[in-house]
């Protein structure tokens, strides 16, 4: 039997529930921005913001990314119900991968520039950077094809997917290994970025 | 609704793989020889901004762009109207990826040029 509606005169919409909580962090943001010293929060680097952004970025991807690699975890399975927010959810994590490189490239004009992070590795711990860092740079580009081709298959297939088990086990592969170069690239990111930030 | 061959779907991935596999080997190229590592970096300079500025990665970047855009072309035309069995084509893909990482795993690629 379908769920009936139990919503009654005076309880609040969806819509209404959305613009409020979306007004009232507003609010909230506002006042942060207004009150804390932000400007001393991203540092002093000339790139401060492209840094923060790319860092925003990566961390939203991850979010964004793992939500979506966890419906195609479903997909795999063939127990996926939200095949509509797989849809959404790939094509924007895609959109956020790229995004996420496009932001990485600029700060890493700073990161090689004289005196930069990469110097710094260079002369004090090489293998950060030849290892770790080179890694990750790299790591970092492969969820892009392969968001670009899941996204694309997904949208071409459609539901037909739910019944073509070969073709869905491989959408399953490409989401694993996308995640995880998401994964090694974020924790790769954030722990250089401790060792030594732009 | 008309089953849709999955012949897209195979060229779509396989390009995706080929695009990384090709970067993963120019990488690995630019380690063994500083000359070619300086025209890798020349073909970044033709589109990228300041990619003086990021190095040869910017190259890297444009052959993983160009390998993965016109191999998905030629193969999206070769296969759109194919249905083939996806066992080849799925180990094919995990073959590529697998050797598109190590080709960009330092320690590995020092191995392999003897460094």
């Amino acid at each position: 039997m379908a769920e009936k509606s139990t919503r009654s005169i005076g309880d609040p919409s969806p819509i209404v529930t959305v613009v409020t909580w979306a007004a009232v962090s507003l609010f909230l943001i506002l006042v942060a921005l207004l009150t804390a010293p932000v400007s001393e929060f991203f540092g002093g680097s000339s790139l401060a913001i492209i840094g923060a952004t790319h860092g925003l970025l990566a961390t939203l991807g991850v979010v964004v990314g793992t939500v979506a690699s966890y419906l195609g975890y479903r997909l795999f399975t063939g127990k996926i119900k939200a095949f509509g927010d797989l849809k959404i959810l790939a094509a924007v994590s895609t959109l956020i991968a790229a995004a996420t490189v496009v932001f990485g490239n600029w700060i890493y004009i700073a990161y090689r520039a004289p005196g930069g992070p990469r110097a710094f590795f260079m002369e004090n711990n090489p293998e950060i950077h030849e290892v770790f860092f080179e890694f990750k740079e790299f790591i970092a580009l492969f969820p892009i094809p392969l968001a670009v081709a899941t996204t694309y298959v997904i949208w071409r297939y459609g539901d037909q997917l739910i019944e073509n088990k070969a073709l869905r086990t491989w959408v399953g592969i490409a989401f694993a290994v996308a995640w995880a170069g998401l994964m090694i690239a974020y924790l790769l990111g954030a722990g250089i970025t401790k060792l030594r930030s732009v | 609704m008309d089953k849709k061959p999955n012949g897209a779907a195979v060229a779509a991935y396989i390009s995706a793989m080929l695009g990384l596999l090709v970067m993963g080997t120019v990488h690995t190229m630019t380690g063994a020889s500083a000359s070619f590592s300086t025209w890798v970096l020349s073909i970044g300079k033709l589109w990228i901004p300041n990619a003086q500025g990021i190095g040869p990665y910017s190259g890297k970047e444009t052959f993983l762009l160009v390998a993965w855009i016109l191999s998905w072309a030629v193969l999206h035309m070769l296969l759109r109207k194919r249905d083939v069995k996806l066992a080849v084509p799925v180990v094919v893909f995990v073959v590529g990826m697998a050797l598109a990482t190590l080709f960009v795993y330092t320690p590995f690629i020092d191995f392999i040029l003897g460094k």
